[in-house]
């Protein structure tokens, strides 16, 4: 019989649904058909605002129709991060099969993880504000940009009345939400999280915001290569039901996978300058958690966003840490490379691809690969096309701003 | 994305000028909703437009003639009409006041 039980007595965590939004289109199997593809809808993107432009390599969601989704009250009430996130979650929740279940989502948790909030609106009130100076900004402002104002929609339409709150730690919000709901559920607070992470912020503002401070690529992002200049934008969602164990074989639930380990920590060095020492303790720590030991990891979801910094210094730490066990390190891909740099849900969208890569058998690969760069450790990065592997275990990395890290160690279930 | 429409406060005064202006502020509030919909007799609750949309419509109307409604408290109109005569009062007021003011 399987054991419900942690060694230490905690719940087991298992993911019972997945919902998503991405460059791909919508849902989890178009997000895997893309990865494992191949595809790279990367792609130089003007932005105009008030007359003025600016152009990045983004990986926008092509074609979305708010009304094709919301009511106009509600698109209108809406931002688009907080749309994404209600598209993903709604995706989540029927696949779990929950759909109907209002007794049963009373007492469950919703932990959202967001960088920006409502970039875009809050980038309208500059312009009402400073452009225009109209001395005033819309009416729904604040409800627009509250990064809770997903929450309150899903918490309505499934009867939710457990705890709700958004974690921001820019690049790191959707795996520390995810961390965070891991941990509820094991500590017995709750048996159901909807959880994960979300942003919308491909928008003039932040395209010059991320460009002054010389992290956006050139051309397109190329995570471990040569020629590499930085990352490209990304936007949507990605939404986990995560239930115990013990719940979710309580109502005969489908287990894609479970959540062994987490692990989180930040740099104590610099504010955007990341260190060895932040990222490694946080891998020893997800470890840790997990009971798992380095030979246990199969393969790596970089957080590799293709910055100058951040590539080589990852490069690094997963060297130095994994290195010297048999076999040498595992290998390691960037998704980046292909959704682009999705921020607050770069977590939980890279969890859901490696929870997918678990299903399937296959590494996601890293795209726009020209070469090994001399400035990163040489790494088996998956270059350029999805491969075959023995995946029992797989590590979801997410280094931010900040100094934030926070990793999540995934198996295929019980 | 909510965004009032560029400056047209030089639209012209007269009562038909003010409808259309209307008419376009609504669409953009509302793209759900038609132009042959907005009959001036309308009640545009009788459309479905909610309390927050009303809101919406309100602002775009305000930036667009350069006029306050809300905090006169003269946002209490039914019909496109009824807005219609609220919007060129307050632009006759606020051109008057214009011209003292110079």
């Amino acid at each position: 019989m399987t054991a419900t039980r942690r060694p230490d007595g905690g719940h087991r965590v298992v993911v019972t649904g997945m919902g998503a939004v991405h460059a791909f289109g919508f849902g989890v199997d178009r997000l895997w058909r893309g990865v494992a593809a191949g595809e790279s809808p990367i792609r130089p993107l003007e932005i105009e605002r008030e007359g003025l432009t600016i152009t990045i390599p983004a990986a926008p969601i092509e074609g979305y129709r708010e009304l094709d989704h919301f009511t106009n009250q509600q698109r209108l009430m809406l931002d688009r991060f907080s749309q994404y996130t209600i598209l993903a979650g709604q995706d989540a929740v029927a696949h779990a099969g929950l759909a109907d279940d209002r007794e049963g989502w009373r007492e469950a948790a919703i932990i959202l993880g967001n960088g920006g909030g409502g970039e875009l609106t809050r980038e309208d009130a500059g312009v009402f504000l400073f452009g225009r100076r109209a001395g005033k900004v819309h009416p729904l402002t604040v409800p627009r940009t509250n990064h809770q104002a997903a929450a309150s929609h899903l918490a309505a339409a499934h009867g939710i009345t457990g705890p709700a709150y958004v974690i921001s730690t820019g690049c790191a919000s959707g795996s520390h939400a995810i961390g965070q709901a891991v941990w509820m559920i094991r500590h017995g607070q709750v048996n159901r999280v909807l959880t994960g992470g979300c942003e919308a912020n491909i928008i003039f503002s932040v395209a010059h915001a991320f460009s002054a401070v010389r992290t956006v690529a050139k051309d397109t992002c190329r995570p471990f290569s040569q020629g590499r200049t930085g990352f490209a934008f990304g936007e949507g969602a990605g939404v986990f039901v995560l239930e115990s164990l013990d719940a979710a074989q309580a109502r005969g639930a489908a287990i894609y996978g479970e959540i062994l380990g987490v692990g989180m920590s930040i740099d104590p060095t610099d504010q955007v300058q990341p260190s060895h020492e932040g990222p490694t303790v946080c891998l020893e720590r997800t470890l840790r958690d997990a009971g798992r030991e380095r030979a246990d990891v199969d393969y790596i979801n970089a957080h590799g966003t293709g910055t100058i910094l951040n590539d080589k210094i990852e490069s690094q730490v997963v060297d130095r840490f994994f290195g010297d066990r048999k076999g040498g390190c595992p290998p390691m891909s960037s998704s980046k490379s292909q959704i682009g740099h999705v921020f607050g849900a770069a977590g939980a969208l890279e969890a859901l691809i490696c929870l997918k890569a678990l299903e399937h058998q296959t590494m996601p690969p890293t795209m726009n690969w020209l070469g090994r760069d001399p400035d990163c450790v040489d790494l088996d990065v998956v270059p350029n096309a999805a491969r075959a592997g023995s995946l029992e275990t797989v590590l979801s990395q997410s280094f931010g701003f900040g100094g934030v890290n926070a990793a999540l160690l995934l198996s295929a279930g019980v | 994305m909510p965004e009032a429409s560029p400056r047209e406060d030089a639209l012209p005064l007269s009562l038909d000028g003010v409808r259309e202006s209307l008419r376009q502020s609504i669409l953009l509030v509302c793209p759900n909703l038609t132009e042959d919909q907005l009959a001036d007799s309308q009640r545009l609750t009788d459309l479905g437009v909610s309390s927050i949309e009303v809101m919406c419509i309100v602002f775009e109307i305000e930036e667009i003639h350069k006029i306050k409604i809300i905090d006169r408290g003269l946002d209490d109109f039914e019909t496109l009409g009824e807005m219609a005569l609220v919007v060129q009062r307050l632009r006759a007021e606020r051109d008057r006041a214009g011209q003292v003011g110079a």
